[in-house]
């Protein structure tokens, strides 16, 4: 083409590509927003999207519900707060499909066990482990569907016999799973999501003189725990 | 609940046709700017690559995210870009954007062979602290036995062909930073990038250890929440700016002084060492708002136009709107990769994804602030555009690291979706 000919060509050209890269960019802010929100929609219709199941601390009956990884330690980024737990203690976790929850211990001098074995090893939590770190007494409670085999279920004196035991007020049936919740209730705190996802919500449950108890009465978790001064009885 | 699941999977559905509409506009982008070189060379290499270019550009966009699980928008502006590049290359000399565009096609394979390993990286947990040595290694070579351009000797020849190790190593970087803070180990990650810096200051390549240092503050920050060490390292970085300028331009880091005169008064040392400066702001200024047009631009006298200076070789040619435009396409890449960061359900995976997503997004500050002198000129390319192999499949690695996280969300939000239907079939 003649170069007078091309630069004329050129010149027209030039608000073409303009005119299309505004239309890319401006379609693609959209779209990015369009996402975003319909991600967001979608999260809410799931609320325990990002979670596996909960730990409960069977001593106080607190439950916290349990990410796909995290750690587990007193400091308040920890996804997993037990504010009385030593800094050797911290533990991390991580779910690994088809073989359960990959516990580790953060520091070297640690004496946390996982159903009588040491977190040195490397073990995989499955529904039912029990797991002793410091003063805490926690269980692993999955939900139902998960991508795990079957817990062993080991019995609680195969585990520790000696102490802690006695002051056990909370537990749930070895097979007892949780189950996602299916709601498209907005939770408004902490306190919120516990009540609703709690197994006892439904039904409440028997305690050891056959009386039916409410959720009511089974001890407030989570940040409301912490607020309502729970642990300094302890 | 599976009224509102079905009419989100419907929505779904119309976003991935929103997207390929958006494919659509660049392809006809893409090709009009192929045929109009076409059109000035009248050759048959400029036929075959301008039916090439969006044949690959489609291709990548509809196959890979169907078969991957991949972040369909963000593969659609990235391959974008890529082509952008390819384009404008083949404008300035055939021959490099015939070698970019095979770096494009390179820089996918890579990107998906990243984006397999991501998905599948608790297999190579093992290999973290190896990653971490191996790229300690790799920044040594140049020291050794590199080879000096731009005043910094950060490349290693073999036969023909030539790569920067510390361009590979930004990916390394950011594995092990993420898995070092994922584990709360900061220490351990302050002191491989600490290694990481001096090997770079011996290379005497300061742009890319400003890359280095930003991104592992920004993940150290983003790790911690700590607004101590945050502002810490931030006074700590200018201090050492300040006191090691003086000291560094002694022990032969005399490039460091040209630029630092270039950005402060170019205009005063136009023929000298604002050259570069002086007709890159020329370059942008004669573009106006919509350019002279493609391949009827007068941005030849650039000097390393092709790299560093091929932002305002963009604006010359296509105007000051494609320019801001083309910020917002990169601004739009980094936050899809924070929103990839952020509903990650893994830290190590987030802090990987944030770390990739600031790479990309400081490396464009840093040199389209250059360009327009707002900031020193720092000797890094423009990912994706710029001309160079190890850059762009840096570049493209990076991708990949965002697309499998991006892949591993999708693939937890299901299994959430389907945890929710088995409790609902209990309920």
């Amino acid at each position: 083409m003649a170069r007078e000919n091309y630069e004329l060509l050129a010149l027209f050209m030039r608000y073409w590509f303009v005119f299309l890269m505004l239309i890319i960019s401006i379609r693609a802010v959209r779209l990015m927003a369009k996402e975003r929100h319909e991600y967001k929609k979608l999260i809410d219709s799931l609320p325990d999207a990002g979670l596996i199941g909960e730990i409960v601390d069977i001593t106080t009956g607190n439950s916290y519900p349990l990410p796909r990884e995290g750690i587990i330690s007193n400091k308040a980024g920890a996804d997993i707060r037990l504010i009385y737990l030593p800094r050797s203690q911290s533990i991390h976790f991580e779910f690994v499909p088809k073989q359960g929850i990959r516990l580790s211990p953060t520091k070297r001098n640690t004496n946390a066990l996982m159903d009588g074995i040491p977190l040195h090893e490397r073990p995989y939590a499955l529904h039912g482990s029990y797991i002793q770190a410091g003063n805490y007494t926690l269980r692993v409670r999955l939900f139902e569907g998960l991508d795990v085999p079957d817990s062993k279920q080991p019995s609680l004196s195969a585990i520790d016999d000696s102490e802690g035991w006695s002051e056990r007020t909370w537990d749930f049936a070895a097979d007892d799973y949780l189950y996602h919740i299916q709601s498209d209730v907005h939770y408004e705190s902490d306190y919120d999501y516990n009540y609703y996802s709690h197994p006892e919500y439904d039904y409440g449950y028997e305690d050891e003189e056959g009386y039916t108890k409410g959720f009511d009465l089974a001890p407030p978790s989570g940040s409301a725990a912490r607020e309502e001064g729970d642990y300094e009885e302890e | 609940m599976r009224k509102n699941k079905k009419r989100l999977n419907k929505k779904r559905i119309n976003n991935n046709s929103l997207v390929d509409k958006l494919a659509f506009i660049i392809v006809l982008f893409i090709f009009s700017g192929f045929a109009m070189l076409t059109l000035k060379n009248m050759d048959m290499q400029t036929l075959i690559i301008t039916i090439a270019v969006p044949l690959i550009f489609l291709m990548s966009t509809t196959l890979i995210p169907k078969i991957f699980f991949a972040d369909k928008l963000l593969l659609s502006l990235v391959n974008f870009l890529c082509s952008l590049g390819v384009l404008v290359l083949y404008r300035m000399d055939p021959a490099k954007g015939i070698n970019h565009a095979i770096n494009y096609v390179v820089g996918l394979i890579a990107m998906v062979a990243i984006m397999l390993v991501v998905k599948n990286l608790s297999r190579f947990r093992k290999l973290f602290p190896i990653i971490g040595l191996f790229s300690l290694a790799m920044l040594a070579l140049p020291v050794v036995a590199g080879k000096e351009i731009g005043g910094a000797k950060a490349w290693i020849q073999i036969g023909s062909i030539g790569f920067q190790p510390s361009e590979v190593v930004k990916i390394m970087l950011v594995v092990a930073n993420a898995y070092f803070l994922s584990k709360k180990k900061i220490f351990y990650s302050m002191a491989f990038t600490g290694m990481c810096l001096l090997l770079l200051v011996f290379q005497r390549d300061l742009g890319t250890a400003l890359l280095y240092y930003v991104v592992t503050l920004i993940m150290m920050f983003v790790a911690s929440g700590n607004w101590t060490l945050l502002a810490g390292g931030v006074i700590g970085a200018g201090a050492v700016a300040v006191l090691g300028y003086s000291l560094l331009k002694r022990i032969g880091f005399a490039h460091l002084e040209r630029r630092l005169l270039a950005w402060l008064n170019p205009w005063g040392n136009y023929r000298d060492a604002g050259y570069q400066t002086v007709q890159s702001l020329l370059a942008i200024v004669n573009g106006g708002a919509f350019g002279l047009g493609l391949g009827a631009g007068n941005a030849s006298q650039i000097p390393v136009k092709e790299t560093d200076f091929i932002f305002p070789f963009i604006l010359n040619e296509f105007g000051m709107i494609f320019g801001v435009c083309l910020v917002i396409i990169y601004i739009i890449i980094f936050l899809r990769g924070i929103a990839v960061a952020m509903r990650c359900n893994h830290r190590m995976h987030s802090l990987m994804a944030a770390g990739c997503s600031f790479f990309i997004a400081f490396q464009t500050f840093v040199i389209i602030g250059g360009n327009i002198n707002m900031l020193p000129i720092t000797g890094v390319t423009l990912p994706f555009v710029s001309y160079g192999g190890t850059s762009l499949l840096s570049s493209m690695g990076m991708v990949g690291v965002i697309q499998g996280i991006a892949s591993i969300n999708k693939r937890h939000i299901m299994q959430d979706e389907l945890l929710a239907d088995i409790g609902e079939g209990l309920a």
